[in-house]
């Protein structure tokens, strides 16, 4: 009997029985599986003898549905190709017979090989994470019949199904402290407290919760590399003791009851000068594992923006919340090269043309900086691009594919792979920040939710322009990435001279953004002829990010006549600061030094003009004075003075090691741990002769020396004086000042 | 740099040279290049993303009253994958009596998300590249010593001294002679 309901789909993935197996949240609230049949396609191209043996090889290859002769298009080749299709039964078995494939025929070029199968679904079905759809089943094999998708990725304000979310925490850092408890919470319901003593109780308690909530989402702290590898271990060892391991129960997370958890390996990973480290990941299947402490952007945009990210980029939400914006990126493009039926090769190929010496120079230049005008400034108004480079993609048409534009006249109409990709993303963005400007009140729950869901949005438009120029981008190419940075010069410039033309003073230029004053122009009115100016003549959209009542851009620590492009701080009209590049700003800075930089700071917003603020420094001399003589008396919090620095290396790479080098190695010699690249480390100055002490060692087999007070003060003078060098007070001055050496005077302190 | 270390005879006009040092000789390759961009095209195959054109017009401005003439001999591409590092030797194949200089060529082949196996396929065909291009052109090979992180593929660079028709490993401190340079750009 075929059963037609509506629902939103919450799961999707491979199996080697049924093809797939798709959950659905159904509208009464059921939560069902059905299968469905898939099978997929993957293309290879090369020469005409070892295309010919590939087929010889595929014959009667389990799996292998049909083998036939195809034209299509590959991205970077201006014709099309001819490749031999081999269609398969099953997803599981194609990405089988592709690596048997790519072992005995390495020299072939292989295209949708390595896709993963919620894409492929996509692009058939239009299905992603929360679409709600009509599907039909048979009631008895659960088998799929039809499945209609009755809403878009793209919708602004779609309707979401209530989520069921159970939270599990360890009571400590596990990384620091053995856990004593496990905090659960089940939304809505109260809290409550699992022992970890009684081991025979903690799965069954913790299946009878699950089994009891059903819960469609699983939050946890610690899960991946805690949490699911302690019950896992706790579950091996129960089996091993028990004489008849029935006695011993499983656990039962998955929603799938044929399904064990699946294990994704850890990985070190380049990303915008930095080494990332993301531990390994624990999947569930039938509802989503997300471990918010190895989520790369939770803190930025939560399950909002986690959920977002899932439906625009079609990736499962457990996934969606791990992965870097720019996997989300380059998965929708292949999605959109799907639609159109253009081949997506397993490993790009393609290379530079050849450019001339000066052709390099001239192409490879990156965003243009005009260096700030250093020193104190009031009535400065900021004005930004929204999205500069996604809306030059767009506008110029920048693809792999496609002609390279004319400055930004675009070669060809039609829009390739990546503007294509590009274009919604970016007008659902502006809907967005346009639907949270008509709400009255930004601060109410509804907005947050519109701002973190923008906040997804925002990643992923920021990434597409990276991704151009990315090493292992599929479609990337690096005369785009430089097309785009040109297109961005062009525009500044073009600005920059608008500006000037209208008697405004640009004080900076950073990439997409300008700072400009000219006396008497304060309010916004007064800055909404040269806005709109700049976006007729460069077709762009331009807005104020803000006016400040004043701004200090600052030189270069070493040289204080050298300017450096965006360190500075100022406070907007309203009172708000703005701060970039200052230690409150860096990860690297004890949470004790900024936090009193960030009080100084607030005391200067009271100011409006530099009198006012040469008024303030007594206060601020005042807060440094005290902040000093906390430390010197140890009444600051010893959590107050982490220092949490990321490594890019192996701790054994380094010849001259950092302190946080020293930490990590201490951490390796005393407990074993290794810290990995692009892990961070967390740790203290201390009197000792390697300096520092490794926060997460046990204390009580390692109990940290006495903190090394003369480091903080340089630490804190340091970012005391960065706020006080327009009045030209130094860095060693004030060092000199915190160790005793140097006697200040100042009114009123 | 004593590039005249390497056993280049006079007027040789082929052969794989490779030059290390731990930057991949990148500077003293480049400066080779500015001189020999002096007297005709120089084909660079950047691997390692070292190609810093700055260095070379300023290694021309003494040389010469027209760097950008010069700079216009400099043919370039880069490879940021090993699968491009490939391809893009593939397509040298063909190309006759042009100095070139591959830049970084061990870079990418480090990369740890490629397999070994596909590691050691593309390096074997790369260099075969390189030998059918040495054949009748000089080509200069910078690498960089490969460290213990990536001991695994050190054999790789083994590998690449055993084919080649000389090997220089240069002291941190040594730079281009003009005499060394001059020497080269005559070949």
């Amino acid at each position: 009997m075929n059963v037609s309901v509506c629902g939103w789909l919450l799961d999707l993935y491979e199996d080697e029985n049924d093809g797939v197996r798709l959950w659905f949240i159904l509208e009464d609230g059921t939560r069902r599986m059905v299968r469905q049949r898939f099978q997929v396609a993957f293309y290879a191209a090369g020469r005409k003898e070892r295309l010919h043996q590939c087929c010889l090889e595929l014959r009667g290859m389990a799996g292998v549905v049909k083998q036939s002769r195809v034209i299509k298009q590959d991205v970077f080749k201006p014709d099309p190709v001819c490749a031999l299709e081999i269609l398969t039964d099953n997803p599981v078995r194609q990405a089988r017979i592709f690596r048997r494939l790519k072992k005995s025929f390495a020299d072939l070029t292989f295209y949708n090989a390595d896709l993963a199968i919620q894409t492929l679904h996509a692009a058939r079905y239009g299905t992603f994470p929360m679409a709600y759809c009509r599907i039909a089943y048979n009631a008895d094999s659960l088998e799929l019949e039809t499945i209609e998708i009755l809403n878009s990725r793209w919708d602004v304000a779609p309707i979401l199904p209530a989520l069921r979310t159970l939270s599990i925490e360890p009571d400590r850092v596990p990384t620091r402290e053995t856990p004593r408890a496990l905090r659960v919470e089940a939304e809505g319901r109260r809290p409550f407290r699992i022992g970890l003593a009684d081991r025979n109780k903690i799965i069954p308690t913790l299946n009878r919760i699950v089994a009891d909530y059903d819960p469609d989402l699983i939050k946890t702290k610690n899960g991946d590399d805690w949490l699911f590898p302690f019950l896992l271990d706790l579950e091996k060892d129960r089996r091993a003791e028990e004489t008849s391991a029935a006695f011993a129960e499983r656990l039962a997370f998955n929603r799938d009851p044929d399904r064990k958890i699946r294990w994704k390996k850890e990985i070190s990973y380049f990303s915008y000068g930095q080494i990332i480290y993301r531990g390994r990941e624990a999947h569930l299947f039938g509802r989503c594992h997300l471990d918010i402490r190895n989520a790369l952007m939770w803190k930025d945009y939560g399950l909002d923006g986690t959920l977002e990210m899932a439906r625009v980029t079609t990736l499962p939400i457990a996934q969606a919340a791990r992965v870097s914006p720019g996997s989300g990126i380059s998965v929708m493009q292949m999605l959109t090269a799907l639609e159109r039926d253009i081949l997506i090769p397993e490993q790009k190929q393609q290379v530079e043309m050849i450019k001339t010496g000066d052709e390099l120079i001239r192409a490879d230049r990156g965003g243009l900086i005009y260096q700030p005008i250093t020193g104190f400034h009031t009535d400065v108004a900021q004005i930004d691009f929204t999205s500069m480079y996604p809306a030059i993609i767009i506008k110029g048409n920048i693809s792999p594919e496609v002609p390279l534009p004319d400055g930004l006249e675009p070669a060809s109409d039609e829009l390739g792979v990546v503007p294509a990709t590009l274009k919604p993303l970016y007008l659902k963005r502006v809907a967005f920040r346009q639907k949270i400007m008509t709400l009255p009140d930004r601060n109410a729950v509804m907005a947050k939710r519109y701002a973190a869901r923008a906040s997804a949005l925002k990643w992923l438009l920021v990434v597409c322009f990276g991704f151009l120029g990315y090493k292992n981008a599929r479609f990337g190419r690096i005369e785009a990435h430089e097309a785009v940075t040109a297109g961005g010069r062009e525009i500044l410039l073009a600005a920059k001279q608008i500006c000037e033309s209208m008697g405004f003073r640009v004080l900076h230029m950073f990439v997409d953004a300008l700072w400009i004053a000219k006396p008497g122009c304060r309010t916004a009115a007064d800055f909404s002829g040269v806005l709109d100016a700049i976006s007729r003549r460069t077709k762009l959209m331009i807005s104020l990010d803000g006016i400040y009542r004043w701004i200090v851009f600052l030189p270069s620590r070493g040289n204080d006549n050298l300017p450096v492009p965006n360190r500075y701080f100022g406070c907007f009209q309203d009172g708000r600061l703005k701060v970039r590049g200052l230690e409150l700003r860096r990860h690297d800075s004890p949470p004790w030094v900024s936090a009193i930089q960030r009080q100084i700071l607030d005391v200067l917003s009271g100011a409006w003009d530099v009198r006012q603020f040469a008024d303030l420094l007594p206060k601020v001399f005042r807060i440094f004075v005290d902040a000093l003589r906390r430390l010197n008396a140890g009444d600051v919090a010893i959590e107050d003075l982490l220092l949490t620095i990321r490594i890019s290396r192996d701790p054994g790479a380094y010849k001259t090691p950092t302190a946080a080098v020293r930490a990590a190695i201490q951490l390796q010699e005393r407990t074993g741990i290794r810290t990995v690249p692009g892990q961070k480390v967390r740790f203290l100055f201390v009197e000792s002769e390697s300096g520092v002490y490794n926060w997460d060692q046990p204390p009580d087999r390692y109990p940290p020396e006495p903190i090394d007070r003369a480091k903080y003060r340089e630490l804190l003078a340091r970012a005391v004086s960065s706020i006080l060098w327009p009045f030209g007070i130094r860095q060693k001055d004030l060092c000199d000042y915190a160790n005793g050496t140097l006697q200040l005077r100042l009114e009123g302190v | 740099m004593k590039l005249s270390k390497l056993t280049i005879a006079q007027r040789q006009q082929r052969g794989l040279y490779v030059v290390s040092d731990r930057h991949a000789a990148s500077d003293p390759l480049l400066q080779l290049g500015a001189h020999l961009s002096l007297s005709g095209i120089v084909r660079v195959l950047d691997c390692g993303n070292r190609a810093d054109m700055y260095l070379i017009a300023r290694t021309l401005r003494p040389l010469t009253a027209d760097p950008v003439s010069a700079m216009r001999n400099i043919r370039l591409s880069r490879a940021f994958t090993c699968y491009q590092v490939e391809t893009l030797l593939s397509r040298c194949d063909a190309l006759e009596q042009v100095p070139v200089l591959v830049l970084d060529f061990l870079s990418t082949f480090t990369d740890e998300s490629v397999s070994d196996d596909e590691v050691q396929r593309l390096f074997h065909d790369s260099v075969a590249h390189l030998r059918r291009l040495s054949g009748r052109n000089i080509v200069m090979v910078g690498v960089k010593p490969l460290t213990d992180v990536i001991s695994k593929r050190v054999d790789l660079l083994t590998e690449l001294m055993r084919l080649c028709d000389d090997f220089v490993r240069l002291n941190e401190l040594e730079t281009l002679t003009a005499e060394a340079a001059e020497q080269l750009s005559l070949l």
